[in-house]
């Protein structure tokens, strides 16, 4: 699973904005310019850290 | 022969390049996971033959999914001589992934940067020059959609298929560790597997088995080199703190993104665009799932409203030409090649044709929900939902196909990397009402159902059919596929406007098979199901209808006779009356010249008796079809003597001769071979309401649902023999009950899937035990829902009006 992660370009280290988390249900996230819908237990897996916009 | 491969990311664009390229249309449309088998098409351009093959969209060339081994396995067993890898120039970075991977396996490689004009609007440029120079490939800009760089792309593809052993291969370097791993790892193979690799690059076979690549490993075969990579790998994860296999892609990440920041400049920052503000209304968690009922219901709604003018009219052209056809033989002949045309082919074919309209509408709906990039929408809404039956909402998909037809469907499974997925949504597919029933619903609903509630009613079966699925879902999801589902992910396209081309190419495409299954699957089962049902010809009869059809015309006759008196005319009047109306009976619209034989007073008389049945007959049906024509008898006496004719004598030797007929009509087809095979299901299918008829038209659906209808019109004709006026809507209702309808649906829409989707299923599960599991827990599954309703409806007698 994680490779197919990270040829989606999701990979330790990209800087991600979440465009959708309605506290249920899949969450969207965009990264390099594309918008990825992860499914919430995959998003829970991911840790982030928060950086300014 | 120049092969030329296609490879892209899903939703990049490049089957919109095949088609553009070689001309022919493909299905496009903007969610990832059309393209699922691999397309090819030859052509020539100024004097080279060149195939070019549509591979299907993947985002790198791992083992772990069924397309990217497809991909994968096309280029290194096949070698195409240059592969065209179509960049989505706005997800660059994400594209060049794959275009690394693909460099690594040493093909020729020409990149085609899609969407160039996208890009642009949303602010980034390229300096295509220095890009293609730091990953040292070529790079042709391209508008595919407008037709943009396909001559320029397809002359750079030849040229570096030409040039293709000047080039050496264009590797990302993975860092010293890495790369000292790689190189003594090919030394290795070299040593020991030099035919292996005479057929594969040893950096790249290298490279997989540091990432631990199950398919090559399995390949390989060979202890020693295994060990060795078992052994690097485990050193590099210590070393470096990770997988081999997760670095070596943050390395090409890397290697892409350096390239980027050189070549590539975003001048305008768009966080929110317009496509994330529709987003936050039809995927908000209190909208999103009404949203989605009512773009379904409103599809079916127009499918419905739109397609019934067209459909009258193609009603009306078969009526006209079953006309046309009878009218070679005389009127009242027996003969089996009328009967095989008009009561066979056209009756079968007409019947499925008719409901053409109705498809195009459906599939014009689904087309711009797909084009549009509602399709992915529809995913995410549905994960939630679907993560209660044990999928996720990448499963919706193929079950939105399903509408259109259950075959690509299954086919479209293939996006799905778990085989339990797999498997799972497969079976639920047929339960996802295809077009394919459509023309079943068309027909029934209209009959038994008043304008205000067909759509509903369609709208409900709809409903029906996916609460089973569900239902389905969760009993398979704790007994035969027990298990996890594999993490959402998918790419939520940006929402595009649908080009016109494209949904009526959508719309068209199944229209046109529907029309040439129309033509020769429907048009073969016609005839072989008109033979069923004619044959054997029943030569002795239980009741001796001649004898009967005698009667009733002696009845006649003496009914005319009490004319003559009522209207006081002599005897030699009375006569000549008798023998005009029994003339106009068996020749209908003739009219006999006067008896000059007759006093003028008397002749007058008749003439004048008969205008005004005439009249009154032209009133009956001038009220039956609406309009109205004002009373013109002024004489009453006349007036009483022709509506007694038309009541008392003609309508009931009429009403009786179709009786007879009807009687011999019907035992002749219980005599046939469908007839029998009918009654032996009846039996079984008594409970459920449905008679010898319906349990025969289910046999058509066997073959294909469309038959069902195409069956019923052949019955209902054959059994209507020259009588039929009527439309077959008419026919069945009075034959059924609402409830028995409503049965007869359910019935179709669960069960006996068709030949089609049952070869599909065993072709992809790979198991004929899956798919006839799926066979008979659906019809199990129809049978005991039919039985239930109808059972229960008859205990409290709803819908038996």
């Amino acid at each position: 699973m994680r490779s197919r992660l990270v040829s989606m370009g999701l990979l330790q280290g990209t800087t991600l904005e979440v465009v959708k988390n309605s506290g249920r249900g899949p969450v969207i996230v965009s990264i390099r310019g594309s918008r990825l819908v992860l499914g919430r237990g995959m998003a829970h897996k991911i840790i982030v850290d928060s950086i300014e916009p | 022969m120049i092969k030329i491969a296609l490879t892209g990311n899903p939703n990049s664009g490049r089957t919109t390049i095949f088609n553009k390229i070689t001309g022919l249309r493909r299905p496009v449309g903007n969610y990832p996971g059309v393209t699922v088998r691999k397309e090819e098409a030859a052509f020539v351009v100024d004097g080279v033959r060149i195939k070019i093959i549509d591979l299907p969209g993947t985002y790198a060339l791992t083992p772990y999914s069924e397309e990217e081994l497809v991909v994968r396995s096309f280029i290194l067993e096949e070698k195409p001589d240059v592969v065209v890898d179509v960049l989505d120039a706005s997800n660059l970075e994400r594209s060049l992934y794959l275009a690394t991977q693909l460099m690594e396996l040493d093909v020729p490689l020409v990149l085609a940067l899609n969407m160039s004009d996208e890009a642009k609007a949303r602010g980034i440029e390229f300096d295509l020059g220095m890009l293609s120079k730091l990953i040292s490939t070529p790079i042709v800009p391209t508008v595919a959609l407008r037709g943009e760089g396909m001559k320029q792309l397809i002359s750079q593809a030849l040229e570096s298929a030409s040039k293709s052993k000047e080039r050496g291969p264009v590797t990302v370097n993975y860092g010293r560790d890495i790369e000292d791993a790689l190189e003594s790892l090919v030394q290795l193979i070299q040593q020991e597997q030099g035919d292996f690799t005479g057929r594969y690059n040893s950096r790249w076979l290298a490279a997989k088995l540091l990432e631990n690549d199950r398919d090559i490993i399995g390949k390989l075969g060979n202890e020693k080199i295994l060990a060795a990579a078992e052994e690097a790998a485990r050193h590099l994860e210590t070393l470096l703190g990770d997988r081999p296999e997760i670095i070596m892609a943050e390395r090409r990440y890397g290697f892409i993104s350096g390239a980027c920041q050189e070549a590539v400049r975003t001048t305008v920052e768009t966080r929110h665009n317009l496509s994330d503000r529709v987003d936050d209304l039809v995927m908000n968690d209190a909208l999103g799932i009404p949203i989605l009922l009512l773009v379904m219901y409103a599809i079916f709604y127009l499918t419905f409203t739109l397609g019934e003018g067209p459909q009258r009219a193609i009603e009306f052209l078969f009526n006209r030409l079953s006309v046309f056809v009878s009218s070679f033989w005389a009127a009242g002949a027996v003969n089996p090649l009328k009967s095989l045309l008009v009561e066979g082919i056209i009756g079968g074919v007409g019947g499925v044709v008719v409901f053409l309209p109705n498809i195009l509408f459906l599939f014009f709906g689904i087309a711009l929900l797909e084009d549009t990039g509602y399709t992915a929408r529809a995913a995410f809404i549905m994960d939630r939902l679907m993560h209660k039956i044990g999928l996720h909402g990448k499963s919706f998909i193929p079950l939105l196909v399903g509408f259109g037809c259950s075959v690509p469907a299954i086919i479209a499974t293939r996006t799905l990397e778990n085989r339990r997925d797999r498997l799972l949504t497969m079976f639920i597919i047929p339960l996802i009402s295809c077009g394919g029933r459509f023309p079943i619903y068309a027909l029934i609903i209209p009959a038994f159902f008043s304008k205000t509630w067909q759509a509903p009613v369609l709208w409900m079966i709809y409903v029906i059919g996916i609460v089973l699925a569900v239902i389905t879902a969760l009993i398979l999801n704790k007994t035969a596929l027990k298990g996890k589902s594999d993490p959402f992910v998918m790419e939520l396209p940006p929402y595009r406007i649908p080009t016109a081309r494209s949904v009526l190419f959508h719309m068209w495409q199944p229209g046109w098979q529907y029309l040439r299954k129309a033509g020769t699957v429907i048009f073969g089962a016609s005839i072989i199901l008109w033979a069923l049902a004619a044959f054997p010809h029943k030569k002795e009869f239980e009741q001796n209808y001649s004898g009967q059809r005698l009667q009733a015309a002696a009845a006649f006759n003496s009914g005319l006779d009490s004319l003559g008196p009522r209207l006081g005319l002599s005897a030699a009047g009375s006569e000549t009356l008798s023998a005009q109306l029994a003339e106009r009976r068996n020749h209908p619209g003739s009219r006999p010249p006067a008896d000059k034989n007759g006093s003028a007073q008397q002749t007058a008389l008749i003439s004048e008796f008969l205008s005004v049945v005439d009249g009154l007959e032209k009133q009956t049906r001038a009220r039956a079809s609406g309009t109205s024509i004002a009373a013109q008898a002024q004489d009453a006496d006349l007036y009483s003597a022709a509506s007694y004719y038309l009541e008392k004598v003609k309508h009931p030797y009429q009403e009786r001769l179709a009786h007879i007929n009807r009687l011999k009509q019907r035992e002749q087809l219980s005599y046939s071979i469908a007839g029998k095979i009918g009654r032996a299901l009846e039996t079984v299918v008594r409970p459920l309401g449905f008679d010898w008829k319906i349990s025969t038209a289910l046999l058509g659906g066997l073959a294909a649902k469309e038959l069902v209808v195409a069956q019923l019109g052949i019955i209902y004709a054959v059994e209507e023999g020259e009588q039929g006026e009527h439309t077959l809507r008419e026919k069945i209702r009075e034959d059924y009950s609402p409830l028995v309808a409503v049965c007869v649906l359910l019935f179709l829409l669960i069960g006996t899937p068709c030949m089609a989707t049952l070869a599909v299923v065993r072709k992809e599960s790979e198991s004929w035990g899956w798919a006839l599991l799926q066979w008979g827990w659906l019809t199990a599954m129809a049978y005991l829902v039919a039985l239930v309703v109808y059972q229960v409806g008859n205990f409290f007698g709803l819908g038996l009006g």
